[in-house]
């Protein structure tokens, strides 16, 4: 088959996207990472055989679409295609090849349609545990961090590599949970084998090139469509957010030029990479930049590479966005959140009408190790999420997590499991930014400690001095507070909290777009009957 | 005929009411179609049951039980036109309903809506008092503050219906009840709703929404039922309408309008897939099946296995984006598992912005419909294509009463999709019959990867205008190895009604690492859930009937966020352990392909199903003798197989005679819809009528 007409294209594109989702649904319900569950924060993905990705699981977040292409490239490089076998499994969770931080894994198989290398079978899964200091926001570098795994095989030719294996259940805390995440995604890895060979012989294909290439092309030429309705120009803003130091925040440059069919952001003269856990590897920068333009230059169609090939994103070496080996990074999830900002901020000056004003995020949420009433040694995580920035046709949704993706865990689930007591989780009237549209509410949670031993409590924190910004006239969305027995503090540093001890945190709002003189009336009544505004 | 051995069943659809009556002695069995009266449903049934009635000259008085199926529910959420309800909460609470569980259900989609809360946050009251963990009172129960919130609601607000639902209330529903009492008291007329009676589970998002949707639709339903079992007893019928379920069972429709009538959502759906479970279990010989329901703009799968259709327990309703989980109001409530899909015989076909041909989710609907109906639809559907592949006789549409106009289709394909492709007319025909399968097949697929399953062992089952016409391709495209199209498809969910057995389903939250079970409690538990079953049951069906009960426990391993449902075997008061153990890892297995991690595991749930297992249904359709030829001619149809068009026989379903088996390719034309059999099939009657397709090795 030479060339494929658009109606067989569409036939093997949905059957391949429909491949992968299969082997991501058995992943998910698999594993034992809450993040992997709550925040579907994993992928399943099928690369061509030089590392290009051709298509991605519909439901997982999109933050890894241009970190396992980079990693399949770098275990070729290590292990080259002609040396690769039936039943190989790679793995590797280097943070500069991969997704940005050690709990995530990163494992690839080579699919064999016969003795052809007709590309990879990859998964992303962030595990429970990976060892080190977790979440301690004074890491100052990887090696505080966990295990690191170089680019290894897990299994040769279907025979596991018992010694990384040993090696790896002795360096985490909950080894069978690791292992057993660990072989969700082999397994998840062969389904889409068996998929993607099922597809090739049914259609009597020798290799998935035609395919991949047609997908690709196409995606990018639509890409490259939506970029030329970008007025050329230079565009630029500076995005700031908070450091673990209040005195010192972190500052994002970020430059856009729009040339015909080509978009390029540089984030030149960001802040250093500096000596906390706040550092996005580049992989992971390109990643969320990549998400934010998408989603509004080209929501609706799957995801692959030709979507980032007419975007070039680049940081230099050595500011946060892309620190040298071996800043530490763990928390490169808040930085790379905030890539969204920078996007958002920098296209709503060439696009005024189609950018949404900033939402309430990163995520917001307590980090909560110690002991339960009955004397058991626990260590939590659990995520709160502020309001989403006015979009330029209606109001913020409230409460929404943004641009990952992470549901609340029940109150009444919580106070199952850790023991606190939430006292209030209620909107936060008058937190959305105003404007002819409102942006969406953040919150309000009290908790109160109910443990009889002391407990550990890193509140994750951002906007205690910068708010979501409006855009179009419209105001800001409010700033987050966090105050412990109703008195002001700062987040930062671990606090030592005893039974009683009431925390509050108070989320920020989305910002606001256009006037708020333009708001129609009948929304401003309902705001003021609900008590909203 | 015995003096009470008929059973009636009515299901109420959008635009027919069905009705199906059964003697249970002799297994005959009648049909009839009424128009629906969407303004009152009621009025539609009463009719369509009178004339069954008068049509067979069966006295009201042998009608033993009426069955009843209705969108009623559903239709008030969907159209926002429930009653006015209000809340009472926890103080710190009220917004729980309003928040949710705060994630995005399209991950790419800025302009994203969620659905508006059923009951606005002026509405939302909150009261003093807090129930912790394990039941401890924190903060007493203010009994005055209820009566002025519930004061200020009523005759302020003027609400119609009350929701209440307090923190931890799924266990420890003290202060519920104490609330619902001082309502009951002061404002006899309010209809209540009450969340650990509705729906005692944990999680106070879901428990809210169930709750107040249950509250927004009761005092319309009750009216309903109502004025149904009114109609009836002016009928001469002397028992009262049962209801069916959302989970398949069927209920008092009285008791369901005054308990909790959001168990009844999915009534309608619910009896479309008990019916393809009858008709698995009666005309296969492994009743594993998918059931597939393929209408003007929608299809509708479900899967039947071991005979019975699977159960959810996470259930929506009401969604903003019609096919995408998350977008609508979730509901608590045990419901038969339903796929819904965008794709229809009114599904249109375009070029996509990548210059692909796509199928739907833009539909022409009724109005203006596909181009061959000739009512003004100018973009080609999915009927527009099957007419053009030769599965759809222009002639005999609607058994003849409505002609199709083929040169339109071709007209509108090709000034239109065939000068972008730059490909043939034929070609796109298929091209877009191709599409709508593919875009079927994954939703079916990724289904069964979620309940982990292999679908290839399974049988199709075929029902809806369009079903049968694409069930072959789709059927070939899943490597299933049979089809079945049932009788009396047309009136499939009726049928269901008389097919489903009386049964109650049970749930209690229960939490405790599987080797730490206090056993003499869990006892207790199934205890009280066996005799509210019975009670429950007893209303429907007398309390001298045979009723037993299926136990099962929600297991998984410690630090996972799923569970699984493992039966309970026998029905003693022994609850093997090892059993238990080896459950979980043998379906833990099936589902996800490998076996479960050496960790603890926990039970997060206890589970049961009271049931009376009363005769089954048997049908003997009252067939005409083949008196003509069941070949009718022959025409050119196309085939992927085939390579093209093929000279095909077209067959008369109501002549075909039993048991003979033909060979493909061929079309059955029944009344109202096709049935495509490719050339690598052959095809049999069978006795009860159903068509049987099977593919050749």
């Amino acid at each position: 088959m030479d060339t494929l007409d658009p109606i067989t294209v569409e036939v093997l594109w949905t059957r391949l996207i429909s491949v992968i989702d299969e082997a991501a649904l058995a992943l998910h319900r698999t594993s034992f990472s809450t993040v992997v569950r709550e925040s579907h924060d994993y992928t399943c993905m099928v690369l061509a055989p030089d590392g290009q990705s051709v298509a991605q699981a519909t439901r997982s977040i999109p933050s890894f679409i241009g970190t396992l292409p980079m990693s399949v490239r770098a275990f070729l490089e290590k292990f080259p295609a002609e040396t690769l076998r039936p039943g190989d499994v790679i793995i590797s969770n280097d943070p500069w090849i991969g997704t940005g931080h050690l709990p995530d894994l990163t494992i690839a198989a080579p699919i064999f349609h016969g003795d052809t290398l007709v590309g990879f079978a990859g998964a992303i899964a962030h595990m429970a545990d990976i060892g080190g200091r977790r979440r301690a926001p004074d890491n100052k570098d990887i090696y505080e961090e966990g295990l690191q795994i170089p680019i290894l095989k897990l299994y040769e030719a279907g025979q596991r590599n018992e010694t990384l294996y040993e090696i790896i259940r002795q360096n985490v805390r909950v080894p069978d949970e690791v292992s057993g995440d660990i072989h969700a995604m082999v397994g998840a890895c062969q389904r889409m084998s068996t998929g993607v060979t099922d597809l090739l012989a049914e259609y009597g294909m020798a290799d998935l090139w035609g395919l991949a290439n047609r997908i690709i092309d196409l995606t990018q030429a639509a890409m490259q469509r939506a970029i030329a309705q970008i007025p050329d120009g230079v565009y630029s803003s500076v995005t700031k957010i908070d450091s673990f130091d209040s005195q010192q925040p972190l500052e994002m440059q970020c430059r856009m030029e729009v040339k015909g069919e080509e978009l390029t952001v540089d984030f030149a003269g960001s802040s250093p990479q500096n000596p906390s856990p706040l550092n996005s590897v580049l992989g992971y920068t390109q990643a969320y930049s990549t998400y934010a333009l998408k989603c509004v230059l080209l929501p609706d169609v799957p995801n692959n590479e030709g979507n980032s090939r007419p975007i070039a994103i680049t940081a230099p070496e050595g500011c946060f966005l892309n620190p040298a080996y071996p800043a530490a990074v763990e928390a490169r999830a808040t930085v790379g959140h905030y890539c969204t900002s920078a996007i958002f901020n920098t296209l709503a000056q060439a696009l005024p009408d189609q950018v949404p004003a900033e939402s309430g995020i990163p995520l917001h949420g307590f980090a909560m190790s110690g002991w339960t009433s009955d004397d058991r040694p626990f260590s939590t995580i659990f995520f709160f999420n502020g309001g989403q920035g006015a979009r330029p046709d209606q109001d913020g949704i409230s409460t929404l997590s943004f641009p990952t993706n992470v549901s609340t865990t029940p109150v009444e689930v919580l106070e199952r499991g850790v023991p606190v007591r939430i006292r209030d989780k209620s909107l936060l009237p008058g937190s959305g930014g105003a404007g002819k549209f409102r942006g969406g509410l953040g919150q309000r949670i009290e908790m109160e400690i109910t443990a009889s031993r002391p407990v550990t409590l890193v509140v994750l924190s951002q906007r205690l001095n910068f708010p979501p910004r409006a855009r179009q006239g419209g105001e800001n969305g409010s700033l987050e507070r966090i105050l412990l027995n109703d008195k002001e503090v700062e987040g930062g540093t671990p606090f030592r909290l005893d039974k009683g001890d009431v925390i509050t945190l108070e989320l920020p709002g989305g910002g606001g777009f256009g006037a708020s003189g333009d708001r129609a009336p009948v929304l401003h009544e309902a705001d003021l009957m609900d008590g909203l505004a | 005929m015995s003096q009470t051995s008929c059973r009636l069943a009515i299901d109420v659809g959008g635009t027919f009411t069905d009705v199906v009556l059964v003697d249970d002695d002799s297994a005959r069995i009648w049909f009839a179609k009424v128009l629906s009266t969407p303004d009152d449903p009621s009025r539609g049934s009463l009719e369509g049951a009178g004339e069954i009635l008068q049509r067979t000259g069966i006295a009201s008085s042998a009608v033993r039980d009426m069955v009843h199926a209705t969108t009623v529910a559903t239709n008030a959420v969907l159209e926002g036109k429930g009653a006015k309800t209000g809340m009472i909460t926890t103080a710190g609470f009220r917004d729980a309903l309003e928040m949710g569980r705060e994630a995005r259900y399209d991950i790419y989609d800025l302009g994203i809506r969620m659905p508006p809360p059923l009951v606005p946050r002026r509405r939302r009251m909150e009261v003093n008092e807090r129930i912790g963990v394990d039941g401890e009172i924190l903060t007493p129960l203010d009994e005055a503050e209820v009566a002025e919130v519930l004061s200020r609601l009523v005759e302020e607000a003027g609400i119609e219906s009350l929701a209440i639902c307090l923190l931890h209330g799924y266990a420890h529903p003290g202060h519920e009840a104490r609330v619902a009492e001082i309502a009951a008291r002061l404002f006899p007329d309010l209809t209540v709703s009450v969340s650990h009676q509705v729906s005692a589970e944990v999680r106070e998002f879901e428990r809210s929404s169930t709750t107040v949707v249950d509250a927004y639709v009761k005092p319309l339903v009750r009216n309903y039922v109502g004025r149904l079992n009114q109609g009836m007893a002016d009928l001469g019928m002397s028992r009262e309408v049962s209801m069916m379920l959302s989970h398949g069972g069927i209920g008092p429709a009285s008791d369901v309008a005054e308990t909790f009538p959001v168990r009844m959502i999915e009534s309608g759906p619910a009896a479309g897939a008990i019916a393809a479970g009858h008709f698995a279990r009666e005309a296969l010989e492994q009743p594993d099946a998918i059931a597939f329901d393929m209408g003007g703009t929608t299809a509708k799968i479900s899967v039947i296995q071991d005979g019975e259709p699977a159960i959810t327990h996470e259930f929506e309703v009401g969604h903003v984006h019609r096919f995408k989980r998350g977008s609508g109001y979730p509901l608590q409530i045990s419901a038969i598992e339903l796929l819904e899909i965008g794709a229809g015989g009114g599904s249109i076909a375009h070029v996509n912005d990548l210059g692909l041909l796509n199928v739907g989710p833009k539909s022409a609907g009724a109005d203006p419909g596909p181009v061959c109906y000739g009512q003004g639809g100018t973009e080609p559907t999915v009927t527009d294509g099957d007419l053009l592949l030769g599965y759809l006789d222009p002639g005999h549409f609607l058994g003849g009463d409505m002609q199709l106009d083929l040169a339109a289709v071709k007209a509108s394909i090709e000034g239109g999709i065939a000068d972008r492709l730059d490909m043939p007319v034929e070609q796109i025909a298929w091209g877009i019959h191709d599409v709508v399968n593919e875009s079927m097949a994954a939703a079916i697929r990724a289904h069964g990867a979620e309940k982990g399953i292999d679908l290839r062992n399974f049988a199709m089952i075929a029902f809806g205008g369009a079903g049968p016409v694409h069930a072959y391709a789709l059927a070939r495209k899943l490597g299933l190895r049979r089809l079945l199209c049932p009788f009396g498809a047309g009136v499939a969910s009726a049928i269901g009604c008389l097919a489903a057995l009386p049964a109650v389903e049970l749930v209690n939250a229960y939490f405790a690492r599987l080797d730490e079970v206090d056993w003499s409690l869990v006892a207790g538990h199934y205890g009280a859930m066996r005799r509210s079953g019975e009670a429950a049951l007893a209303k429907l069906i007398g309390d001298d009937s045979e009723l037993s009960m299926q136990r099962s426990m929600d297991l998984r391993c410690q630090g996972q966020g799923y569970s699984v449902t493992v039966p309970i075997s026998g029905g003693g008061a022994e609850i093997s352990l090892p059993a238990l153990y080896d459950g979980f890892a043998e379906i833990y297995q099936n589902v996800y392909g490998h076996r479960p991690p050496e960790v603890p595991l926990e039970v997060v749930g206890l589970r049961a199903r009271v049931l009376n297992s009363r005769p089954k249904l048997e049908i003997a359709p009252a067939l005409e003798a083949a008196s003509g030829s069941a070949l009718k001619g022959r025409r050119p149809v196309y085939f992927e197989a085939s390579g093209g068009y093929v000279e095909t026989a077209v067959y008369d379903r109501y002549q075909l005679p039993l048991g003979e088996i033909f060979r493909g390719p061929a079309i059955i034309e029944e009344r109202e819809t096709s049935i495509v059999a490719g050339p690598d099939t052959s095809f049999h009657l069978d006795p009860a009528a159903n068509v049987i397709i099977d593919f050749k090795e």
